[in-house]
């Protein structure tokens, strides 16, 4: 695999690119910045597959997140959307589909307004559902200090939406 | 005639209006935090790291942080679904190099193989040398 062919990359791209594309949309909003970002990781990554040591999916993923904070600092975006799976919704009426639609524009703006180092520790948490020690391995930092970062976002993103939403 | 690189400067002393933009980047709108108004407790911040049952933050004190968090989940386990659209992962073979990457390794770290038409040339090689070394060494003393 590591030397690099192309049929066998294909396995890793499928195994890996939902949880990329995930951190990229939510760390990003725009589909298209995060499909650009998760085309130019997966090519980055095959271009140096012998520079991989230890875990493939780790390795790619600081690739995706440096992607992604380069974007950050360097921001020239247009619009917010999503691609969901196909799985059927769960709001009944229009009403809660209104709802649902105005929720996830609320948490949107307010999940931008996080700093970015803030903003990446709560989807990590909460969106990609890592434990704090994955999350200090691939980040490289402390569990003390990830922790401080996902309270104070959820603190900052509470502030932010409960009158409308508590 | 030198440009004028002040671009919002008409040349005339008069300022050019900016275009306000009301659809500014989201991701654009990045503020520095202040002290949060909405303090949460440990116990909350336990349950919300799924160390805590939700039946151990059902208090009265805490029912307003637990209704919130659970309202925000709802939208937080649609993104949990989210998938990368299906043409993606076609863009991403369409883009990568056809063949596969060199690798570029230092000379003194490649691997030394040594047929035995190599090793004969390299004997040979190391005795003219040796030769050509002495030959010098016995003119110089001399």
């Amino acid at each position: 695999m590591l030397a690099g062919e192309r049929d066998e990359f294909t396995v890793l791209i499928t195994r890996y690119s939902d949880p990329l594309y995930r951190h990229a949309l939510c760390m990003t909003g725009s589909p298209d910045v995060a499909e650009d970002i998760l085309q130019l990781s997966f090519i980055k990554a095959y271009q140096h597959l012998a520079e991989v040591r230890g875990r493939f999916d780790a390795w790619v993923f600081r690739i995706v997140a440096n992607g992604c904070k380069d974007w950050l600092k360097n921001i020239r975006r247009s619009h917010l959307s999503y691609d969901e799976d196909d799985q059927p919704s769960s709001y009944a009426t229009p009403e809660e589909e209104l709802d649902r639609t105005e929720l996830r524009s609320d948490l949107d703006v307010a999940l931008a307004s996080l700093p970015a180092s803030l903003r990446e520790a709560f989807v990590m948490k909460h969106v990609e559902g890592r434990s704090y020690e994955e999350m200090a391995d691939l980040l490289g930092t402390t569990v003390g200090a990830l922790k401080m970062r996902v309270h104070r976002a959820r603190e900052a993103l509470q502030a932010l939406l409960e009158e409308k939403y508590a | 005639m030198l440009d004028d690189l002040q671009s919002d400067g008409l040349g005339d002393g008069r300022k050019r209006e900016r275009p306000v933009n009301p659809e500014r980047p989201l991701a654009d709108r990045e503020v520095p935090l202040g002290p949060p108004s909405s303090a949460i407790a440990d116990t909350v911040h336990s349950w919300l790291d799924g160390d805590l049952p939700e039946s151990s933050v059902r208090r009265a004190e805490w029912s307003r942080d637990v209704d919130f968090w659970k309202r925000m989940n709802e939208d937080l386990e649609r993104r949990r679904r989210m998938r990368t659209p299906a043409h993606v992962q076609g863009r991403i073979m369409e883009a990568i190099p056809q063949h596969a990457p060199q690798m570029s390794t230092p000379w003194w770290r490649r691997e030394l193989v040594l047929t035995p038409s190599s090793a004969l040339v390299a004997a040979a090689t190391l005795l003219a040398v040796a030769v050509a070394a002495t030959a010098a060494v016995l003119r110089f003393v001399r």
